[in-house]
């Protein structure tokens, strides 16, 4: 087995040039992957299961630790909200006020 | 020869009182934030811990919050060793991830009187009678007190498959080589522990927890775009882009860069992919 440690990772599709090869994979891997990697009673690991991860904590019955009321509010966090809601409140007024001025009724008194 | 006896005299009781205060201390010998502590404070010192607790056992009961009490005096200078007093003293059933002690395995992330911390490196707030709170990472799922579940975070980090792609074996069949340079452009990326501080406290990580890659996965995917020897920096940078999702749901709140303990910059990671995205 000469091949170089950078070599072994590589992903497939990638094309190997000189005369390096990569190590070979035994026949039986399913066998021996499956029984390393899920031993009695333990989780599978890695999302190896078909459902989302969102759905698995819900159907798994866990709480969502706080989160949105715990963390600390940064200057640059509200910095970036506050540049969201003072973008649409500017959005609004600037749709809204030549509208208003428009179908209003007191312009007309 | 008087003033030499005075002085052994006085070496002597230095030594001694030293030795009591350190065998009553002795891990915290050299720290110099234990020792401040120790000597700042007289008498005992009682500090409340806030922690977090959910069990599986009892899913019925709803998480809450439990008061735990330590004589900061008696407890190291980090959160994590009240975490070990409490664990061995007084409640052995309190679940928390742990490791190194100092900061480079990432294991004890947690939510530190609102702000992602490791336990290891964060001090107990001496000075303060306010109680610390102690949660786990934010709007991650609880397997069991401060334990969260890491699986989809884990599962991003191999979707930037992190390890390197070269095209062809090196020039002299050993090794990739490096400048200096090349190799002074991980500086600061390299250094991610992947402790989960900087995804869980990313606002759009937790609208966006699976579409989104966050910070973390995203840093390291910088670390091997910009890495000399990858010739596959195209390609990865596509892989992110190829939906609106995976990177561009980052909105540059930079909550990552303010909660990461390791003092490193995921945001201007994902601001300089953004740019090479965009201007080729």
């Amino acid at each position: 087995m000469d091949t170089p440690f950078g070599l072994q990772g590589f992903v497939d599709g990638t094309k190997l040039n000189g005369k390096s090869r990569l190590p070979r994979i035994p026949s039986n891997i399913e066998l021996l992957v499956k029984q390393n990697s899920l031993p009695h009673g333990s989780r599978a690991f890695h999302g190896s299961l078909p459902v989302s991860e969102s759905t698995k904590g819900a159907y798994l019955n866990r709480p969502l630790s706080p989160h949105l009321p715990l963390k600390k509010p940064q200057l640059s966090a509200t910095y970036s909200i506050s540049h969201r809601i003072f973008g649409a409140a500017l959005a609004s007024a600037i749709l809204l006020v030549p509208l208003s001025m428009k179908f209003s009724t007191l312009l007309y008194a | 020869m008087h003033r030499f006896k005075k002085g052994a005299e006085k070496m002597d009781s230095v030594i001694r009182r030293n030795l009591t205060t350190s065998s009553r201390f002795t891990w915290l010998k050299s720290h110099p934030k234990g020792h401040h502590e120790k000597t700042a404070t007289k008498g005992e010192m009682s500090k409340e811990f806030k922690i977090y607790r959910w069990s599986h056992g009892s899913p019925a009961k709803k998480p809450f919050l439990q008061s735990f009490f330590v004589d900061i005096r008696e407890c190291g200078p980090m959160v994590l060793d009240a975490l070990q007093k409490i664990k061995a003293e007084q409640d052995s059933s309190l679940s928390y991830r742990r490791s190194c002690r100092e900061g480079i395995c990432g294991s004890c992330a947690m939510n530190i009187d609102g702000n992602n911390a490791l336990a290891c490196l964060h001090p107990i707030d001496a000075p303060s009678s306010k109680a610390t709170m102690i949660t786990p990472l934010p709007h991650m799922f609880v397997i069991k007190d401060l334990v969260v579940d890491l699986t989809a975070f884990y599962h991003q980090y191999k979707c930037i498959e992190p390890w390197l792609k070269p095209r062809s074996p090196p020039e002299d069949g050993r090794e990739y080589r490096q400048s200096p340079s090349e190799r002074r452009k991980l500086d600061g990326l390299y250094e991610c522990i992947l402790c989960a501080c900087c995804s869980s406290a990313c606002p759009a990580y937790w609208w966006n927890p699976e579409e989104y890659l966050g910070p973390a996965a995203l840093l390291q995917a910088r670390r091997w775009i910009v890495d000399s020897r990858d010739d596959y920096a195209r390609e990865r940078l596509q892989a992110l882009t190829e939906d609106v999702d995976k990177m561009y749901r980052c909105r540059t709140i930079r909550n990552c860069t303010a909660a990461c303990p390791k003092k490193l910059d995921p945001s201007n990671a994902i601001s300089n992919m953004k740019v090479m995205h965009q201007f080729g």
